[in-house]
């Protein structure tokens, strides 16, 4: 996973924050102690070098001058005090004299070594094995020899690596006790965070905007507590109105309810009483009217007034027809706001039913396209009631023989049954087709016109809708009954 | 004196006086080589002794007159050899050459060599020189024990030298401690008069 410094906990960013420029600083720091250190020891073992060569060759001199090589050697062997000279030699430039000094056999190849460039002090690096150092012997500033040393650099090579040990264990101690700094000390930070963080978590689990922060006693941190539980009490405040509000808002809905209620059983009830009206009171002035044309009729045996009495009879035999359905309707209003609803498998009902189509209308044909497993909230005798007002109707408007299309989808959240047929085309006022008492039909007979208005009730009692559309391409009709899907319907109640 | 020569044993004494000069050179060069060769170290040695000791500063500056070597007696030798060096330079200055059979002029020199010839009148020449900045050298035994400042001996077919340090101070002359710390006799700068 790639290293995200943003991603890191603030106890880490913490730490990290005031680790890094510790060891920066003390890197830093060190680096240029010990590279100072290592130009000093350098440079002081090159000019220790550099002047024990001149001194020696100011005083190996004479030696080389009178070929002295007793006294030439015996000057040379007081390098022996000197431990890092591995080699020493004088020559005289005529290259007839030469006295040398050998520490010991460490030095093998001493010309190589001595025609080394990297070991000559202008270019002497800090691995360089040896390091060449060499002086004119002169008398009388006349040239007359040369001093060459040859000293060992191990003990610098030595010293050197002890510094970077000693620099490297310098900067991880620092890291460790900046390390062990940084996290005690983090918790002055982190800690009040921390305890912010954890009531935050406990109010927006528990919901109980009654928890507060408290006091500190940094300034900063003081007043960001304090701006928390301001905040805390602007939410407890509101949370409190807001319940108070939504208590009220749920009192009036109830109010509402419960007054559409009293209206709904009031309208109820008069609509029992209206329909009890049709039904018995005014049904029986018809009945008695009727009876007293008959009388009359038979009382009478002028044949003029017969033409007269068939009309009046014709006119109370439609008024009786006409108060039956009112009567009906009302009643059928009456009741269905009390009928209760339940979860049903419309496409299963469906299928049923299209079978028992088939097989009590052998003279249609019907076409059967429904949708497994659509779900309504509704009352099962009502909407079969609604299918065989639509089917009926369906089967008055199509051509003998033709195909009735019961079709069942699923559109826009609502379940949507359309019976398609061939036949009669829709009349140009579609909305009064579904009021009371229209028929279009051309002979009427016992068509009371109370169909499709039945199946607009069953519609709204479910909080759906029917409509009528003429078919495109051919004569015909689809009426479409949409009822919501389960469990989006409310319940009317 | 030689015998006359007779028509009859010419030829023969000619012989007999070739043989004897052939026989007095043959006898005579090894000693004369042999004395060419030592003269031509020493001659070497003294050129190199002035190279290690300083002069103090005079009126005029000793920089501007030549260095000047002087001979003092008949040893030819020397005087030839150190002839042949005076082509070198000595402390920056030209080297001259001189050879002197009696002391009067030697308060000019520089380094004054002392003969053998001389040897008698040592003291008289000490007396000339004292105080003054003239390196005395001599190979006559005893020289430094007798006030001479550098002496030279052979040994073991090699030259050594002596130093007096104190003769050499008291001229107002620096010796070189590496020149002192090759004599034989190890001297070591002390405060005392010169003997």
């Amino acid at each position: 996973m790639k290293f995200s410094f943003h991603n890191l906990p603030l106890k880490k960013k913490l730490i990290f924050i005031t680790l890094l420029p510790i060891i920066v600083v003390s890197t830093i720091f060190l680096s240029v102690i010990l590279v100072n250190q290592i130009n000093v020891q350098r440079a002081s073992m090159i000019q220790q070098a550099g002047s024990l060569t001149s001194i020696l060759a100011n005083n190996i001199n004479a030696a080389v001058l009178f070929k002295d090589e007793r006294r030439a050697r015996h000057l040379l062997a007081s390098l022996r005090l000197e431990p890092l000279i591995l080699y020493a030699r004088a020559q005289s430039s005529d290259l007839n004299f030469t006295v040398e000094y050998h520490r010991s056999s460490t030095l093998e190849d001493v010309e190589s070594t001595i025609s080394n460039a990297d070991y000559s002090p202008d270019q002497f690096g800090l691995f360089s094995q040896y390091l060449v150092t060499s002086h004119v012997v002169e008398a009388d500033s006349d040239q007359i020899g040369m001093l060459v040393l040859v000293s060992d650099t191990s003990g610098f090579r030595t010293s050197l690596s002890n510094l970077l040990v000693l620099g490297s264990t310098l900067i991880l101690v620092s890291a460790i006790i900046a390390f062990k700094f940084a996290q005690h000390f983090h918790r002055s930070v982190t800690d009040p965070i921390i305890h912010l963080r954890n009531a935050m978590r406990t109010i927006s689990q528990k919901h109980d905007y009654r928890i507060r922060i408290g006091n500190h006693d940094e300034e900063n941190m003081r007043d960001l507590y304090h701006g928390f539980d301001h905040m805390l009490d602007q939410i407890q405040y509101r949370d409190a109105e807001l319940s108070r509000h939504q208590a009220t808002l749920e009192k009036q809905i109830q109010l509402r309810v419960d007054e559409i209620e009293i209206i709904n059983r009031k309208r109820i009830s008069w609509l029992e009483n209206m329909a009890f009206f049709l039904h018995h009171e005014l049904r029986n002035k018809i009945v008695g009217f009727k009876s007293t044309m008959d009388i009359i009729e038979r009382k009478t045996e002028h044949g003029g007034l017969e033409k007269y009495l068939a009309r009046a009879r014709k006119s109370a035999t439609l008024m009786n027809h006409l108060l039956e359905s009112v009567g009906n309707a009302s009643d059928l209003e009456a009741t269905l706001w009390s009928e209760s609803k339940t979860l049903l498998n419309l496409s299963n009902l469906l299928d049923e039913q299209v079978d028992e189509y088939a097989i009590s209308h052998p003279q249609m044909q019907f076409n059967k396209n429904i949708r497994k497993d659509i779900k309504v909230q509704g009352n099962h005798s009502r909407l079969l009631q609604a299918c065989d007002k639509l089917v009926t109707n369906a089967i008055e408007h199509s051509l003998f023989q033709s195909t009735i299309t019961v079709r069942l989808h699923e559109r826009d959240g609502y379940a949507e049954l359309d019976i398609i047929n061939l036949g009669d085309p829709l009349p140009e006022d579609r909305e009064s087709m579904f009021q009371l008492f229209v028929s279009s039909k051309l002979h009427s007979g016992n068509n009371r016109g109370l169909g499709l208005f039945v199946v607009k009730l069953i519609a709204e009692n479910h909080s759906g809708d029917i409509r009528a559309e003429p078919l495109e391409e051919q004569s015909g009709v689809k009426f479409s009954l949409r009822i919501p899907l389960y469990p989006t319907l409310d319940d009317p109640k | 004196m030689l015998p006359k020569c007779q028509p009859h044993n010419c030829k023969k004494t000619s012989s007999v006086l070739v043989g004897i000069i052939l026989f007095a050179i043959s006898v005579m060069s090894p000693a004369e080589s042999e004395n060419k060769s030592s003269a031509e170290v020493k001659a070497a040695y003294i050129f190199n002794f002035v190279k290690l000791v300083d002069w103090p500063e005079t009126e005029p500056p000793e920089s501007e007159l030549p260095f000047r070597f002087c001979v003092l007696g008949n040893d030819d030798f020397i005087y030839k050899e150190l002839k042949k060096l005076s082509n070198r330079n000595i402390h920056n200055q030209p080297s001259v050459i001189f050879q002197f059979y009696s002391f009067q002029p030697i308060k000019a020199c520089n380094a004054l060599f002392i003969s053998h010839s001389e040897k008698q009148i040592l003291s008289s020449i000490f007396e000339q020189t004292r105080g003054l900045p003239i390196l005395t050298i001599s190979d006559i035994p005893d020289f430094t024990q007798s006030a001479g400042m550098l002496e030279l001996k052979e040994e073991n077919d090699h030259i050594v030298f002596l130093v007096n340090p104190q003769c050499v101070a008291q001229s107002g002359l620096v010796i070189s401690s590496s020149l002192l710390a090759l004599a034989q006799n190890r001297p070591v700068p002390t405060e005392g008069e010169c003997r």
